[in-house]
């Protein structure tokens, strides 16, 4: 069953269009991360899905709602925000149950209701205190406290842990990952972070200058992206862009540091290979490419390599254990289906299968 | 600052004694002028603490029979209370919902600079059509009257301060009230005015000053007991043949106090730092 669905939703401010057609679906229980380089639109979208600002034009509905003209409050959607926005007036308790207060439910019901999601995010016992007395994660727990509260159709994150440290947002980041488990609620989450991303989606949809660049889910996004720019905005160390060269041999890779025989594409192409495609121990049908070693940068479980490639440089990351010396010379090995060919003009990804 | 030698504490305390004795110096000598004796106001060389304690200028001034100095006075202190409250809140009343307007709207921003520029003419300027304008509705002479000038004064003053006060609300609370389901008004009186609370506190002391101090166009708009506030009054004391300058100084004393009063019942909100964790700073 499709709970929201995003029809050709534009937004101008000005003459300067923000959003430039954007058309989704969301099947209910689903996690759906709108990722994106800042200012491409994502917060424009999420305010344009809570009722704050409206499309100029587009149709956005809600369970066969048209929800186009209805006000915030009428949309059954709860949304949490990237500065928390608690009240810093009112109590933890206050905080959470706002919501409820504001529909007139009766104090009992409230006050049932708000231990009820302050248990499940484990800040029952801070109910008392003001936010400014809170840590930065107990303001971000009573924030979402405070949208699930209401239990709405749907919840909007707008980067809810961007303001944690960052041993504080993988905690976060797991917990709120165990609550959509846990309460099968629908959301929509943004964020710049594509390990964030990676690890909370159902599905993703990469954003780019107000377009969604591609809709898919975790794994589609991260081993068949839909264009060069896809490609390198996901992992970390990003994707190697080599260019390439038609030869009689076939396709020469960094002037000729490797060559695919098969690969006879039509147009000029670029190759992308992922750092870990990358590996040391040749086997049957890899491409080589040898070059020789340039930084080694150990991260604990394994070590950044840097390869020097005739005129350019590709980053492998290999095993921690691996001995290896600066401007010793290597080989590495990649299997060809790990290679990904996009047109060195438009960006897409093209299929250049042997022949 | 945990660490500051014992004599730069001492340093400290001594410069803000010295700062306290500089302001409170005046004020000192206007209630020791106000308990002198004539003779004592005029000895050569002075005195800086009477022979006697003369307290009767007090209760001239506090006198209610008829006709008396003190009934005069007394209706004029009363008229100050009346004018400047009455002008204070109103200002109040039309600066919170045109401060936050302008402060969320800053495209109106210039509506407000307009407004203010008009401070710019001198008042003897504005004081024939304001004349004029009070004639034509019988409000010359009359609390109210005054009271609307003065609020012509206070709100865009009171705005301005307001609208500052209102810009480090992040928008965020009122997008999170919108979602939330509150009213505009719920927004207004649970979420955001409590936050403002010490700026409206301070704008509430400086407009009550502002109206209870103006004497210029009270001086212009009123001519009898009906009207007539403490400034006028007190230049009506300086202004006989013979002044007597200790009658003059008790009335100062006695028109210091409300202010004092109210700055002392605000005290708690102006005490900031509210908006404190509601948000990421
Ligand atoms: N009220 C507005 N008036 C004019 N332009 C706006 C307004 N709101 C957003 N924009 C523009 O729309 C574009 C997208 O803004 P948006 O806030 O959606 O970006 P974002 O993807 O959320 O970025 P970030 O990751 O930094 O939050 C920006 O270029 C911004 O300047
Ligand atoms: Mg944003």
């Amino acid at each position: 069953m499709s709970t929201l669905e995003l029809r050709e939703i534009r937004k101008s401010y000005g003459t300067l269009e923000t959003l430039k057609g954007i058309n989704l679906n969301l099947e209910s229980g689903e996690f759906l991360v709108l990722l994106g380089a800042s200012g491409c639109g994502k917060s424009t979208l999420l305010s344009m899905i809570s009722g704050l600002s409206d499309p100029t034009s587009g149709d956005i509905t809600l369970n066969e709602r048209r929800l186009n003209g209805v006000h915030p409050k009428d949309r059954d959607i709860a949304m949490v925000f990237q500065s928390y926005a608690l009240y810093p007036n009112l109590s933890v308790a206050r905080n959470i149950g706002f919501g409820l207060e504001m529909r007139g439910i009766d104090r009992s019901t409230r006050e049932k209701a708000v231990l009820e999601a302050a248990k499940v995010l484990q800040v029952d016992h801070l109910l008392d205190r003001k936010p400014g007395d809170l840590s930065g994660g107990q303001r971000q727990r009573v924030a979402i406290g405070r949208a699930l509260v209401r239990k709405p159709k749907l919840f909007l994150f707008d980067e809810p842990l961007s303001n944690l440290d960052a041993k504080l947002r993988l905690e976060m980041r797991s917990e709120l990952k165990r609550l959509h488990q846990m309460l099968g609620v629908t959301v929509v989450y943004v964020t710049h972070d594509q390990i964030e991303a990676m690890t909370l989606a159902s599905r993703i949809a990469v954003m780019r200058g107000g377009c969604i660049e591609q809709l898919g889910t975790p794994e589609e996004i991260y081993n068949r992206p839909a264009s060069r720019f896809v490609a390198e905005f996901m992992g970390s160390p990003p994707i190697n862009i080599l260019a390439t060269q038609q030869t009689e041999r076939g396709l020469e890779i960094a002037s000729g540091a490797a060559v695919l025989k098969d690969l006879r594409p039509t147009d000029p192409v670029v190759v992308g290979i992922r750092p870990e495609a990358l590996k040391t121990q040749a086997f049957d049908g890899a491409i080589t490419l040898s070059g020789t070693v340039d930084l080694v940068e150990l991260t604990g479980p394994e070590q950044i390599v840097s390869v020097a490639l005739n005129d350019t440089r590709v980053t492998a990351t290999l095993p921690a254990d691996l001995p290896l010396a600066l401007g010793q010379d290597i080989d590495l090995f990649v299997e060809p289906n790990r290679i990904l060919t996009f047109d060195a003009n438009s960006g897409d990804r093209v299929e250049c299968l042997p022949h | 600052m945990e660490h500051q030698s014992r004599w730069f504490r001492l340093f400290i305390h001594l410069m803000a004694l010295l700062v306290a004795l500089i302001i409170l110096m005046p004020l000192a000598w206007l209630f020791v002028m106000s308990i002198s004796s004539n003779a004592d106001l005029s000895a050569k060389p002075l005195r800086w603490w009477p022979n006697e304690i003369d307290i009767s200028r007090y209760a001239t001034l506090f006198d209610r029979s008829d006709n008396s100095a003190g009934q005069a006075f007394m209706a004029s202190l009363f008229n100050s209370i009346k004018v400047a409250g009455m002008a204070t809140i109103a200002a109040i009343m039309v600066a919170i919902p045109a401060g936050w307007a302008l402060s969320r709207n800053p495209r109106l921003g210039w509506v407000l600079g307009g407004i203010i520029a008009t401070y710019m003419l001198p008042p003897v300027a504005l004081s024939i059509p304001l004349y004029f304008i009070l004639a034509k509705f019988g409000l010359l002479n009359n609390v109210f009257g005054l009271g609307l000038v003065y609020l012509s004064i206070l709100a865009p003053f009171v705005t301005w301060l307001l609208k500052s006060g209102f810009d480090p609300i992040p928008k965020d609370l009122e997008r999170a009230a919108a979602i939330d389901g509150a009213r505009l008004d719920q927004m207004l009186r649970i979420v955001i005015l409590p936050l403002a609370m010490p700026v409206i506190a301070t704008a509430t002391i400086f407009a009550f000053l502002l109206a209870w101090d103006e004497f210029f166009y009270a001086l212009l708009f009123t001519s009898n007991q009906d009207a007539k506030t403490l400034t006028v009054a007190i230049a009506d004391l300086a202004g006989g043949r013979v002044s007597d300058y200790g009658l003059i100084a008790t009335a100062g004393v006695i028109a210091a106090l409300p202010p004092v009063l109210i700055g002392i019942l605000m005290q708690r909100s102006l005490i900031s730092g509210l908006t404190n964790g509601g948000v990421k700073g």
